[in-house]
């Protein structure tokens, strides 16, 4: 498989790319963190949506990339961070700054996301090449 | 929840997420995730002890 498909599969479904590599104890445990994270966070309110420019007017430069990082970083959770705005996405950037426990496991979900992925990433790379291609 | 069992949540999460990486032993990992929360912990322990002597 290629690796730009293992990556879109592995944002989809939280570890997933292990799960290609057959890597299954790695995938079912990262699957029950990133998704737990994510229910955590979204049941402690945390804002799970992208800043409106409304939101970030009076910032300075600096806080306004920091708070779009932190928007991207809940995105990186995929499928868990789908889900939670599927089934609770009324929470705006502002009310994820009033509930910041929330917000910081949203976050937390979708950085977990991203590390499991970039581990399946390098861990195909090592493999030998007859396993990278099937 | 206070700060303290919140902090201790994360540092849980990230020593069992990092623990999970790469080609090792179960001994190995188990040894990774408990060098990661206790260096957390003590991390945090030192960092509220600084702020705590230098605000009061």
């Amino acid at each position: 498989m290629k690796p730009a498909m293992m990556a879109l599969f592995g944002w989809l479904v939280p570890g997933g790319a292990y799960l290609l590599l057959r890597r299954y104890t790695q995938f079912a445990l990262f699957l029950l963190l990133v998704s737990s994270a994510c229910a955590a966070g979204t049941a402690l309110q945390g804002g799970n949506q992208w800043p409106h420019p409304a939101e970030l007017q009076g910032l300075d430069g600096f806080t306004v990339i920091v708070a779009q990082a932190g928007a991207l970083a809940k995105m990186l959770a995929g499928g868990a961070y789908l889900a939670a705005r599927f089934l609770d996405g009324n929470h705006t950037f502002l009310t994820g700054r009033l509930h910041e426990y929330g917000t910081t496991l949203l976050t937390l979900a979708g950085l977990l996301n991203l590390l499991a992925l970039a581990d399946a990433l390098e861990l195909r790379r090592a493999m030998p090449r007859k396993v990278n291609q099937a | 929840m206070s700060h303290f069992p919140f902090t201790l949540l994360l540092a849980v999460l990230i020593s069992a997420a990092t623990a999970l990486l790469g080609n090792r032993s179960a001994r190995d990992r188990v040894y990774h995730a408990a060098y990661l929360l206790l260096s957390c912990l003590i991390a945090t322990l030192a960092g509220s002890w600084i702020m705590y002597l230098i605000h009061g």
